[in-house]
């Protein structure tokens, strides 16, 4: 495996992990699918459709977000929006973010 | 948009039954967004061909529901439970059936023991079929994932999926997989049951022209046996579809022409029918009748499945030439 490749996997596998995080920061306001896609994509965070679609539904089915059928749009859209609980892990996991960035920013200080 | 309602049929059918309506809805919401704000109101066909391209194969995408791949593929699980229940009522009906037979054919003595060996005898068959139709689920889970895994996907298998008779009746599906299941349990465990119908038509006043010798018909069991099989797996793919491709109705008029084949074989044959030494000439008053009407229904069916099957065909064929 090339350099390159292993690269690409360790970043796929990064972005992976904080995806679900972003996810819940990004819906304390309710948004619908392709509005998170393109608000996310804004800020520098690419997610493949087919993969925020499941995750949305795997998220709510765990009680992290709440979603509702808007139909007073064009065409019915499913707004999510994180839930009380989903805000409470959003939460802790933003604590640990800090201490981890605390973390890692000595760590890639020390190597530089 | 035409491919899209295909794209997301085509999804729909490898999810499972719970949430599917509701997963469909949502991605037929956002492809339809994605598609408006990059190409506008107008996109064209390319254009929509480009956004399914993106969101990936339709296997791909329901994959992405279902998480990793199980002994028994979870899209294929609710109709993999919904057959075990079917047999589970389909034997306990038959099993009833053969009590109250019994206590016509046999008296009412050792009834007691004969009530007990129903739930014992539909208990004991059900967990061989469990066994044997898990082992079928099982060999079809590995097929899709080596499917999965030989090629990639094409559009152009979007056009098998026609959008016209995509909502079909539940009831009809599950009353085919239950009249199928009882029609194989009665050939094979106890075809004299022929014999006994045969019987009790002697007791009206009608008289019969002739009967079938069971030990010939036996030798039709086979085949019966393996047509109506193939029916199963039809009523079975329509129900966890809920419509019928064309490779459904290729299928259907395959089984529709075994059978008219089976039929005929059936009526020609000179061992199978016992004439009633009473009647100077051969009577068709029996079985053989019953055959007949069959042979006819079953070709009127042939003959409609094919006209929709040919109408299925000229409309792919528009499509693909728009």
């Amino acid at each position: 495996m090339d350099k390159e490749t292993i690269y690409t996997n360790l970043l796929q596998e990064m972005k992976r992990g904080t995806l679900v995080f972003s996810v819940l920061l990004s819906l304390k306001e309710e948004s619908y699918g392709y509005s998170l896609v393109s608000s996310l994509k804004s800020l520098g965070l690419e997610v493949e459709q087919n993969t925020l679609y499941p995750l949305l539904r795997r998220l709510e089915k765990q009680g992290l977000l709440e979603s509702l059928w808007n139909t007073e749009d064009s065409r019915p859209r499913k707004y999510y929006k994180t839930s009380e609980m989903g805000l409470e892990i959003g939460k802790m996991l933003s604590d640990n973010w800090r201490e981890t960035n605390l973390i890692m920013e000595k760590l890639i200080g020390g190597e530089v | 948009m035409i491919l899209v309602d295909k794209y997301i049929v085509a999804v729909g059918q490898k999810l499972p039954i719970k949430g599917r309506e509701e997963i469909k809805r949502e991605l037929h919401s956002g492809i339809l967004d994605t598609i408006e704000e990059r190409f506008g109101d107008n996109p064209t066909e390319e254009n929509i061909q480009e956004v399914l391209k993106e969101f990936g194969s339709p296997r791909e995408v329901a994959e992405r529901y279902l998480g990793n791949s199980e002994l028994i593929d979870k899209g294929l699980k609710d109709i993999y439970l919904l057959i075990l229940k079917i047999v589970l009522f389909a034997l306990t009906v038959s099993f009833s059936v053969l009590f109250i037979l019994g206590l016509f054919t046999d008296g009412t003595q050792g009834w007691v023991k004969s009530v007990f060996m129903v739930p014992v005898n539909v208990f004991s068959t059900w967990f061989t079929s469990v066994g044997v139709i898990t082992i079928i689920f099982m060999a079809i889970t590995r097929g899709i994932n080596c499917d999965e895994l030989k090629d990639e996907w094409d559009i152009k298998e979007l056009e098998e999926i026609n959008l016209d008779n995509w909502v079909e009746s539940k009831a009809e599906s599950i009353f085919g997989i239950v009249f199928s299941l009882l029609f194989i349990f009665i050939i094979n465990i106890m075809p004299e049951l022929i014999t006994s119908m045969e019987n009790l038509f002697e007791k009206s006043t009608m008289i019969l022209g002739h009967r079938i010798d069971i030990e010939v018909f036996k030798s039709f069991v086979p085949l019966l046996t393996l047509i109506t099989l193939i029916e199963i797996v039809y009523y079975g793919l329509v129900l966890k579809n809920s419509y019928k491709t064309t490779a459904f109705k290729v299928l259907k008029v395959v089984t529709a022409i075994l059978n008219i084949a089976v039929l005929i074989s059936m009526l020609s044959s000179s061992g199978l029918f016992i004439y009633n030494p009473d009647h100077t000439t051969q009577t068709f008053v029996g079985f053989r009748l019953m055959f007949i009407i069959g042979l006819v229904g079953t070709s009127l069916e042939l003959i409609d499945i094919s006209v929709k099957l040919v109408k299925d065909i000229a409309f792919n064929k528009k499509l693909v030439t728009k």
